[in-house]
């Protein structure tokens, strides 16, 4: 009896064994006439464009406009996944635009764009079509961003970001638990992937979404920050966004902002410069402020800029260094 | 290819994606009200809101009518309008 074939998808730590007929755990990479195909490419099942604030990027050419597009799946199943329409679907059951790369750059290009965004659902499921786009894009003289969960092996994480500018890249707990129990992951290729995207020069602003009961341990957010202070240095944007009850999470309440803006002094405290607290309208921790001497740097509401007093990345004032990526150039 | 094996083929692609529509993680059966999930191991946990619930049945017509799609047509039929784009970070093995 001949040997069945098994290919073993060595993209994210899952390492998911797949055979003749089906799909990786992501749904999106599926074995068809003897080969592992990435379905989704070409394939976007969400396009908007959308203010850069929106990711969430603070240092990120504020006020830009950015090209988003996402396939269907992920290699995680969060069960808050605030895209969990898209995210947790297989391409086959959602309907799908075809939009090859070539195409993406033009629109984003005439739509006035400075960046393109691979978001919504994680660009590590259809990185085929996030590699050539991005290539294509840095060629036109735009950026690329990826909005991940940064659940990916070592390899394909190196070859991205030769081609990624940007990054908000999630971490929802400091807890390997939590990963497992809540989004059938785990936290060590997560805090490798912060640390490498860090060390080959890729704009890194990380996201940590706190859930009422959940992950909203101070104990727990302080060894987060902790970590984040040693490993990615003072100057790495932290957002802590805020949580609505979502998909299988709707038994939890908001989180109270109370709670943001204790864990956002917390970060602080710890040594992090530049901790915002996201998805709360008109708050002051959504702005940006100059850690020697309290300028207003930034001023926002929701997704817009109110103010930049920025001048070529410092501070008006005193003249420190605010890192980031300020211009499209 | 024998036609039996051909068509028994199919019919065991079909029905995998039947079973996977209703049990794969994030999936749920919307009539029960449960949800069977299978990765490790099965568990149950009863659905929050009548909203995922609906979208989570619907979801399942959507996963009957890819269990079609592998009756009538095999492997290929799931390819449908996707792309056939070689995938990257590949190993291949024997069972």
């Amino acid at each position: 009896m001949p040997k069945r074939q098994v290919f073993v998808c060595e993209l994210c730590p899952k390492a998911c064994r797949i055979t003749e007929g089906h799909s990786g755990d992501c749904r999106s990479r599926i074995v068809v006439d003897g080969e592992l195909r990435a379905v989704t490419y070409g394939r976007p099942c969400a396009i908007h464009i959308d203010p850069v604030e929106k990711k969430p990027l603070y240092h990120f050419q504020p006020g830009s406009r950015i090209f988003s597009l996402a396939t269907a799946g992920c290699n995680l199943h969060c069960k808050f996944c605030q895209n969990w329409t898209i995210s947790q679907l297989g391409p086959q059951d959602i309907r799908n635009i075809r939009l090859e790369p070539e195409e993406v750059v033009r629109t984003a290009i005439a739509q006035q764009c400075a960046s393109i965004a691979y978001t919504y659902t994680d660009p590590v499921i259809y990185y085929e079509y996030t590699m050539d786009t991005s290539r294509l894009a840095r060629e036109k003289g735009l950026k690329n961003v990826t909005v991940t969960a940064g659940y990916i092996n070592r390899k394909p994480l190196e070859l991205l970001c030769t081609v990624t500018d940007g990054s908000n890249t999630d971490l929802k707990a400091f807890s390997d638990a939590f990963y497992r129990d809540m989004c059938e992951g785990s936290l060590k290729p997560v805090l490798d992937c912060l640390v490498l995207m860090k060390e080959r020069g890729v704009w890194l602003e990380v996201t940590n979404l706190v859930i009422p009961t959940l992950n909203d341990d101070l104990e727990m957010i302080r060894r987060m920050c902790k970590w984040m202070l040693a490993n990615l240095g003072p100057d790495t944007p932290l957002h802590f966004s805020r949580f609505y009850p979502m998909y299988k999470i709707r038994n939890l309440p908001p989180t109270p902002v109370e709670l943001l803006m204790q864990a956002r002094q917390e970060a602080l405290e710890i040594g992090l410069r530049y901790v915002y607290v996201g998805n709360v309208l008109g708050v002051e921790a959504a702005h940006t402020v100059c850690p020697k001497d309290q300028t207003l740097l930034i001023r926002r509401t929701g997704y817009s800029i109110l103010e930049n007093n920025l001048r070529d990345g410092k501070c008006p004032t005193c003249g420190e260094t605010v890192p980031g990526v300020w211009s499209s150039s | 290819m024998s036609r039996f094996r051909e068509w028994s083929s199919r019919a065991a692609i079909g029905l995998e994606q039947l079973v996977a529509g209703w049990t794969r993680p994030a999936r749920g059966n919307a009539l029960s009200g449960l949800s069977l999930r299978s990765r490790r191991g099965f568990r149950f946990e009863l659905d929050r809101g009548s909203r995922v619930a609906r979208r989570e049945f619907l979801m399942s017509l959507g996963a009957l009518s890819v269990a079609w799609r592998g009756l009538c047509g095999g492997s290929d039929s799931r390819l449908w309008g996707l792309s056939r784009r070689r995938a990257m970070f590949v190993r291949k093995t024997d069972a």
